[in-house]
């Protein structure tokens, strides 16, 4: 035993500056000897870390008095709380999931049905359109022109309901005039 | 947390928190009472448990303000911070020949420590917890700390030393 040493550390002790290992060290170099400044410190290390016992414990009971007053103070609507937190939680994500689609679904290009990608392929498929139209129109040129005539005679008739119509307004008009006339007259 | 997280994480520390209390209050029933409402405190602070990095050292903090806000209104009644605690003299040989336990002796003698380092010695030398966890329990700096732990420690001595004496005297 080397007692330069487990004397520094003795006075180290007794100033507060071991670490734990250097006391775990202290008791076991000390262990059996009997001189008294080696045997006092010994005692007190031993003793205060064994000076509560078996004795100076709680037992079971005071765990079931604290939890019964857990349980007491323990809020309702703890449960309902976490229940709507969680349901909140699920309605955010489904939120999110949904513009997430919504906003690829718009900004992704739409194929649109029958595109040809050949130019060769393509010109044939406008040409062959354009003939399809210019059959149309001239399917649709037969009946426009009888609207059109229709369309004509009808304005027609319109026209001579209006000469009518200015000649009634103008035979009004004289047959005022003359009235005012008979009046003046009988002054 | 919920009461089942309690009883695992938390109620396993009850006699760790009751030695620091009893050390304290010198009194079984208060020391009880003082764990009970630390308990208490904590299962209100719920929302802090989460975020901390040492539940023990916490409950060991709220334990000992506790007990030091208990003792604090119990001056003018009883007990203070640094009043003896056991009246009677322990050079008296009358009482060492009734009291031959050394343990107890040194129990004694911790009580009536200054409550600083009966704090010290208690959490260092009992409990076994290093200087840095014993700062952010206390609150003091490691110059007080060592500073009482050294008085703590040698008064304590002298008392072990004076039994030995008395003990060959009386062989």
């Amino acid at each position: 035993m080397n007692y330069q040493e487990i004397n520094a550390l003795i006075d180290k002790y007794y100033q507060g500056l071991t670490t734990a290992e250097e006391e775990d060290f202290l008791k076991d170099q000390l262990k059996n000897n009997s001189e008294e400044r080696y045997s006092t410190v010994y005692s007190q290390l031993q003793i205060m870390s064994n000076i509560y016992g078996e004795e100076d414990v709680l037992d079971k009971s005071f765990d079931e008095k604290i939890l019964q007053e857990l349980s007491k103070t323990q809020p309702v609507r703890t449960s309902l709380f976490r229940l709507h937190h969680i349901l909140s939680g699920v309605a955010a994500t489904a939120l999110i999931l949904i513009s997430i689609w919504v906003t690829t679904s718009l900004f992704s290009p739409t194929e649109v049905y029958g595109t040809v990608t050949d130019p060769i392929a393509a010109f044939a498929e406008t040409k062959k359109a354009l003939k399809e139209v210019s059959k149309n129109v001239n399917k649709g040129v037969k009946p426009a022109t009888t609207t059109i005539k229709k369309a004509e005679s009808g304005l027609d008739k319109s026209k001579k309901v209006k000469k009518l119509k200015t000649l009634n307004n103008t035979g009004q008009l004289l047959k005022s005039m003359t009235k005012v006339s008979v009046k003046y007259g009988r002054s | 947390m919920t009461i089942k997280e309690f009883k695992i994480k938390l109620l396993p520390l009850k006699n760790k928190l009751f030695r620091l209390s009893l050390n304290l209050m010198n009194n079984w029933d208060d020391a009880e009472d003082a764990v009970q409402e630390a308990y208490l405190k904590i299962w209100k602070m719920q929302e802090k448990i989460n975020s901390l990095k040492n539940i023990e050292a916490f409950m060991m903090t709220i334990t000992r303000n506790l007990c030091l806000d208990k003792l604090k209104s119990k001056k003018n009644k009883s007990l203070t911070l640094n009043d003896e605690i056991i009246k009677y003299d322990l050079l008296n040989p009358h009482e060492i020949t009734e009291q031959s336990d050394l343990v107890n002796k040194v129990k004694r003698v911790m009580k009536q420590l200054p409550e600083q380092q009966r704090t010290i010695v208690h959490l260092r030398d009992v409990e076994g917890l290093d200087y840095n966890e014993i700062i952010e329990i206390t609150g003091w700096d490691m110059n007080y700390l060592r500073v009482n732990l050294s008085r703590g420690r040698k008064k304590i001595k002298e008392t072990i030393l004076k039994l030995q004496h008395y003990e060959l005297s009386r062989n």
